[in-house]
Order: C-alpha cells, then structure tokens, then sequence
C-alpha cells in the first residue's frame, strides 16, 4: 500500500488530537507547553503535505516561519514559567489560582 | 531571477514604529539614571510621528511585498486606532504602580513592538503575514502582562495568557493548514476565489471553522475568553488598557478582512457564517454583562465589560453590510477613548491606594474631584447613555441591526446596556456616595502625562458624543473607498 497525502494527513490529525489532549489534561505547564509544540508541528506536518500534493512551494514557507515563531515562543514561555517557579516551587497549572472568577 | 520589488512608502508609519522600539533600546542601554523621561518622550514622539503619516497616507489603495502586505483606506483607519490607543496607554503609563520601579526601557519597546506587530496584522494579505503578525504582536504582549514578574499576580497573567495564547495560535494554524490545503495558495484572494471552486462544502466549513475558533481566542468573545479576566487583572494596568482595545480590534479587524475576501466563495457554496456570529454575540454580550454583575474588583469588572463590548461589535458585523462595517469603525473610535480613560483612572487610584478592589474608590469624589469626574464620564459612556460617545456608538450599531432585521441582537444589545448601567452605577456609587475609609486622605496624584491624557480622552468622550460628524464621514469614506461602493 503506497503512502499517500492521506496518511500524512492522518498522522498530521492525530498529533494534533493528542496536542490538544495534553493541553487540556495535563496539569504540568512544561508537559502543556510540549503539547503546544506538538500541535504546531501538527500544523507544519499538513501543510507540507498539502505544499507535496499541489507542487505549491507556500506551504513549505510557511512552515519556516512557523519554526522560527515556535522558538521564540518557547524562549518566551519558558522565562515566563521559570518565574512562576521562583515564587511558587511548582510547575503544576491548577496552583496558578491567585485570581478565580 | 529577479528580487521580490518593496515599495516601502507604504510601510513607513510601521517602520517608524519599529526603528522607534530599536532607539528605545539603545537609549535604554546608552542613557544615564535620569533615562526614564527621555523614553518616555522617545516613545510618544514615535507613536505621534508614525500617526501622522498614517493619517496622511490615509486614502492609499495599494499592495507591496509581493501582495502579502495590503494597504487600503480601512486598514489605515484601524491603524489609527492602534497608535492612538498605544498613544494614550504611553501617556498614562508612568502612574503605574507595579511598573514605575522597574525598568521602563523594555516596556516601552514592547509596546511599540506589539503595535508594529498589530499593525502588519491588520494589513496582512496572506496568511503567513496573518500568523507572522499575530505572533509579533503576541509575544511581545505576553512579556507585558507578566512584566512585573514580581508580583504574583501579574506573572499568573503572563502565565495565562501565553499558554492560551499559544494554544489558540496553534488552533489557528491548523485551520490555515486546511484553508491552504484545500486552495493551494497562501494568499487571501486566491484562496477566496478557489474556495467557491472547490466545491468541498464540508472541508471548507470545518477549515474555516477552525481558524475562526483560533481567532476568536483573540477577540476574547465567549467561550474563548477564559483567560481575560485573570489576565487583564493581573497585569499592569495600562497594558490591560492596551490588550482592551488593540488586541480585540486587531483579530475583529482580521476577521472583517477574511469575511470581505472570502464573499464571493462563501456565497458559491451557500456558506453562511451570520448564524454562528450571531450566536457568538449574544452570548459574549449576556456573558460580559451578567458575570461582571458580581465583581468587586474594579479591574476585573472593565475586563468583564470590555467582554461583553467586543459582542456589541459583532453585531456590526453579523450585518455583513457595508454600514455595518461603518459602524464598527466608528464604534472602535469611541470605544478607544472611554475604555482607555477608565483603565487610566484605576491606574492612578491604584497607585494611590495599592488596590483596584471596589472599596479603593470610595469617597474618591471628596478626595479628587476631578478624577471622579472624568471617570464618570467615561462609566456613562461605556453605558452609551447621550450625550456622550458611547452613545453614538451604541446607537449606529443597533440602527444597523434593526435595518438588517437582526431584532435578537438589537434586542440582547439594548438589555444588556441596561443590565451593565448597574455594575458602572456601583462604581459610580463607591466614588460619590460612599464615605472614604480614611476620611483624611490626600488626593490621588497624578502625573502631568496622566493629567493631559485625561483631558484628552475625556475631551473626544464628551465631542464625539456631542459632534460625531467627522468621526461618521470617516468611517464611512474609508469603508467605502474599500469595499469600492
């Protein structure tokens, strides 16, 4: 069986669900910020694939940029959460609960 | 092989924003103890400069960078917005009570890097440029909710807001993933044009759907708006200021953009997006308005109220008429000015008294007249009570709703202005009527810069509500001269 645009799509689909998965389940900011990444990569992984299938080079472009913007998110997020640390000794969501409703 | 040509007479309000947030660096590095003013002047200089020749190049209808970067009289108008709002925000940044001890040199460059980012979004053709300039605009924003990383509250912010943040970008890139898949080009016409051919009903609502999930992330409407509250609380004041009006306008104004050039594909395949806008407001309008009943915290109330605002504006759009669009933008207009003047206000009682509880702003009429004064203006006016700006707001919106038969809306809309008349009487209450815990105490002081933003914002309050011509001329030539009706 050939391995087609589909099958790419599929794995693109279910990174993509266990991204979201993990962003929504799990309560360890770096295991959240890892799902993020992988629903980027999820992103990066179609478009390269729709970019393959129609011989249109944007999609491996975009990917680029893509790549360079999840670094300096991660840069970013990662400060942030080392902070966080500092004050609190955990890295776990459900204690970042100063404010509520 | 030949280099992709950049007329850079477009981009120069941008670049002036951009080389503004460099020399705010260097100067930051260069400067002696005494930097703080010289900054600051930097930076209002950048922003006034950059909106002048954005005023000035207002009625240019053109296209560089290979058409990824789109320039018409609509997106000059929001740009507008944007400088004016990080105008204001500049002027009244200095009373803040987490960031005046900390160094302002990054602060000040943040915010012109959000709002050069912001503004690349606005004018964004292709949907690289989208997801470039939303990322430039993003990262510098989620830096500035948690910039008093000290405080506790301020870095959960930051906190909040990036992971959703991220979260929603990543959402928002696999619907273009899709939208692309589908059209073969990144490019916001094509892709409107190749929609309609495609045929593919299903995939196509699925892609959009998606993509609009992502973006109304950013537009804070429910029930994506999880994080505001905690994030526009937590954060320094002026930034929740900031984050109020621009980021809200910047993905409404995404959304508008898309919604123009998809048309034609959408309507091919009998693709109707109203339903679901309208659904969309009503719920950000009840939710905005019946959770910000409860508050007590005056910060977290204005998140709550700039909430239920963005579903007044997505009346305007449900219109899917061109006076729609005119409204919007003249509802942006008047909605900069009393939302940032309210944020302004808190500041300044804030640093007074440590707090943005309720009970801060009791007596505050006996201490500072005139504080009290302008922050009445602006709570009556977010109301949308005449004569004041608010009004007007108001009033051009629901006329739309009414003309285009959407008395839901209308109807949700006026309720809610009444319901929201409550939780701004409280603080209007706490301000005139209630009895200050320390009888005794000083006014609030407030900074030249705060004083002449005050005067400002309460100045076009007052005008827009009294003599909102120009501001409805406008917004009405630039929508047109878009849309080219």
């Amino acid at each position: 069986m050939p391995v087609g645009v589909s099958h790419y799509l599929a794995v693109s689909a279910v990174i993509f669900a266990v991204g979201v998965a993990g962003v929504l389940l799990r309560r360890n900011i770096l295991v959240v910020l890892m799902s993020i990444e992988l629903m980027l990569n999820a992103a990066n992984l179609a478009f390269v694939t729709f970019s393959r299938a129609s011989g249109a080079v944007g999609g491996q472009i975009v990917v680029l940029f893509v790549m360079t913007v999840a670094a300096a998110e991660v840069a970013v997020g990662l400060a942030i959460v080392l902070i966080a640390f500092r004050a609190r000794e955990t890295t776990d969501v459900d204690e970042m609960n100063v404010m509520k409703w | 092989m030949s280099f992709v040509s950049v007329d850079f007479g477009l981009l120069v309000p941008e670049l002036v924003v951009l080389s503004a947030a460099f020399l705010v660096l260097v100067v930051d590095l260069l400067g002696s103890r005494q930097r703080g003013a010289s900054l600051w002047w930097l930076t209002l200089c950048g922003l006034g400069l950059a909106l002048l020749l954005a005023a000035r190049g207002w009625n240019l209808s053109a296209s560089t960078l290979s058409g990824t970067f789109v320039l018409d009289p609509f997106v000059s108008t929001v740009k507008l917005v944007f400088l004016l709002s990080a105008f204001l925000v500049t002027l009244t940044t200095l009373d803040c009570r987490l960031i005046s001890r900390l160094s302002l040199g990054e602060y000040y460059s943040l915010l012109l890097f959000a709002t050069f980012g912001f503004m690349v979004l606005a004018s964004a053709g292709d949907l690289i440029m989208i997801f470039i300039g939303l990322e430039m605009a993003s990262i510098p924003c989620y830096i500035l909710a948690g910039y008093a990383f000290e405080d506790v509250k301020s870095n959960e912010a930051g906190i909040k807001y990036f992971l959703l943040g991220a979260f929603s970008s990543a959402i928002l890139l696999y619907g273009m993933s899709f939208l692309y898949g589908l059209c073969g080009s990144t490019f916001l016409s094509e892709i409107g044009f190749s929609i309609g051919q495609s045929g593919q009903k299903l995939l196509v609502m699925g892609a959009f759907g998606v993509f609009l999930a992502g973006l109304t992330f950013k537009m804070t409407v429910v029930p994506f708006h999880m994080w505001v509250p905690d994030t526009y609380e937590g954060s320094p004041t002026p930034v929740a200021a900031f984050f109020s009006v621009v980021s809200k306008t910047a993905g409404l104004v995404v959304l508008i953009r898309i919604l123009a050039y998809f048309k034609q594909g959408f309507l091919a395949l009998e693709v109707d997006w109203t339903q679901v806008l309208s659904i969309l407001s009503v719920l950000t309008m009840v939710v905005g308005t019946v959770i910000g009943v409860v508050q007590t915290n005056v910060k977290r109330l204005l998140a709550y109220s700039s909430i239920a605002h963005v579903g007044y504006l997505l009346i305007g759009l449900c219109a899917g008429t061109s006076a729609g669009i005119d409204s919007i933008v003249i509802y942006l207009f008047v909605y900069l000015f009393m939302s940032i003047g309210a944020f302004a206000v808190v500041t300044a009682v804030s640093r007074a008294e440590g707090g943005e509880e309720l009970a801060n702003f009791r007596g505050l009429n006996r201490r500072s007249p005139l504080l009290a004064a302008s922050m009445a203006v602006f709570l009556i006016s977010l109301t949308g009570i005449p004569p004041l700006a608010g009004f007007i707001g108001k009033f051009f919106i629901f006329a739309v709703a009414i003309e285009e038969k959407l008395y839901t809306l209308a109807i949700v809309g006026v309720l809610t202005s009444v319901v929201s008349l409550f939780y701004y009487c409280k603080i209007l209450k706490a301000m005139y009527f209630a009895e200050a815990e320390d009888p005794g105490a000083a006014p609030v002081a407030v900074s030249p810069g705060m004083r002449v933003g005050l005067v400002l914002m309460s100045f076009f309050t007052l005008a827009l509500g009294l003599y909102p011509v120009p501001l409805v001329e406008m917004a009405r030539s630039a929508v047109r001269l878009w849309l080219g009706s």
